[in-house]
């Protein structure tokens, strides 16, 4: 009999996926705990996406709102639950992004606190195997490939603005990332 | 030869780029569209954002003020009120309104909408009575309120004008149901045949001039019903019905 804070991650897993099954009961002190377990990563991908901590906090709000409505939606035979919560706040992130346009120049380059190995304790929810097969299909991509589709990934960035970034013709960028994620899509699917 | 000129030429792969996010905000619109219609597409979008998603596990976690966490409880206490607890406020503050000279046909329609509603929409209901939700005076003779969804959206605003009996609906926010738009009905008392009164859509706002219902439509009853675009093909409602609400004598 385990008692107090999961030890694993597949322990941290289940008990995530045991209270979004409560939030969608309409648990609001399991939406409490869903929020104290995920509300960092979840604020670091709006973050990394707005580069603005007010809009971020905006849209952290609006997820957290949306997985209260939502939580029945989510199927845990489908999909893991930080997968579907992250993917909401990706989306959620990049439609606020799209309404009110990229202010200034923001810093899309090297993404100093990206870490390129080591996922952090959520992380390590996602199946590692998942994980490895991703770095090892990008691996295989050319580099140009790869930076594109990695850029438009973490920094929610358009065609247009990857194209102006990196100073090429918008059907440039477009072959390259198209032609990357058929590469991607053959190696995923293996 | 080299291998990459020996790949073909890769066309566009809206699953793909949807979930790798690089499309602009109507191109999104388009693919969420396509989703809710077509379910191996989204079957494939799906299988994009979990196949990327481990690229997550890369960001740097950060930790958000408290204060949000506090603003989700505030709308999770404002969602309560207007799902469970509103109904009885709002009718006591609609009444008062009513005494004031608001329209029945307001009343009725807007305590019904909270009751009927689909999963897809959410219940609309006007937000309990608070500083910042009452139906609002401006001047004497005109009232606005928000016809606000259960995530917190505002869906209508609805301007009555007392004098001129009339009420205005207009649109906020695009009800978020793919290629459908809502369009509202009088449902005749006695079961005959719905009467489309107009498309809640495209932002205009819609009209309605209370005072032309005559005794005969006393007993008719309002519903607003998610139709194609430019309305219901038939002629009669074919889509969910979201709101309905009974139309009293004015």
């Amino acid at each position: 009999m385990r008692r107090g804070a999961p030890k694993t991650a597949d322990d941290r897993r289940e008990m995530l996926v045991q209270r979004m099954r409560d939030v969608a009961d309409g648990d609001r002190a399991a939406l409490h705990e869903v929020y104290e377990m995920t509300s960092a990563k979840l604020f670091g991908i709006c973050l990394r996406i707005l580069q603005d901590r007010p809009e971020a906090e905006d849209v952290l709000q609006d997820i957290f709102v949306t997985v209260w409505a939502r939580a029945s939606d989510f199927d845990a035979s489908r999909a893991s639950p930080i997968t579907w919560l992250s993917t909401i706040a990706r989306n959620r992130a990049i439609d606020r992004l799209r309404q009110i346009g990229r202010r200034g120049e923001a810093d899309w380059g090297d993404a100093p606190e990206m870490v390129a190995e080591t996922p952090d304790a959520l992380g390590q929810l996602e199946d590692e195997e998942d994980r490895q097969r991703l770095a090892a299909c990008l691996d295989d991509l050319d580099e140009r490939a790869r930076e594109a589709i990695r850029s438009a990934f973490f920094g929610g960035m358009t065609y247009q603005e990857l194209a102006s970034r990196g100073e090429m013709p918008l059907g440039t960028i477009k072959s390259i990332i198209r032609r990357g994620l058929m590469r991607l899509k053959g190696c995923l699917s293996q | 030869m080299s291998e990459r000129d020996a790949e073909p030429d890769a066309g566009p792969d809206p699953a793909a780029e949807y979930a790798l996010g690089v499309m602009d905000g109507a191109e999104r619109r388009a693919v969420e569209r396509r989703m809710r219609q077509d379910g191996p597409f989204a079957a494939r979008v799906a299988w994009w954002q979990e196949r990327l998603a481990p690229l997550n596990s890369q960001i740097a976690p950060e930790n958000p003020p408290a204060e949000v966490w506090q603003r989700v409880e505030a709308d999770l206490d404002r969602i309560a009120r207007v799902r469970d607890g509103a109904r009885d406020q709002r009718i006591e503050s609609l009444a008062r309104a009513a005494r004031r000279g608001v329209s029945p046909i307001w009343r009725t329609l807007a305590v019904a909408s909270s009751l009927l509603a689909v999963a897809s929409l959410g219940a609309i209901a006007i937000l309990a009575p608070g500083p910042a939700d009452n139906p609002a005076a401006i001047g004497n003779e005109t009232l606005t309120a928000r016809l606000t969804s259960d995530t917190g959206q505002t869906l209508f605003t609805v301007v009555l004008d007392l004098q001129a009996r009339t009420a205005t609906l207009v649109p906020v926010s695009t009800i978020d149901d793919g290629s459908r738009v809502p369009e509202l009905w009088l449902l005749p008392p006695g079961g005959a045949a719905p009467r489309s009164l107009g498309l809640l859509s495209e932002g205009r706002p819609l009209r309605l001039v209370l005072q032309g219902v005559s005794d005969e439509t006393a007993g008719s009853s309002l519903a607003i019903s998610l139709e194609p675009q430019g309305g219901s093909p038939t002629g009669a409602p074919t889509g969910p019905v979201v709101a309905t609400g009974a139309l009293d004598r004015i």
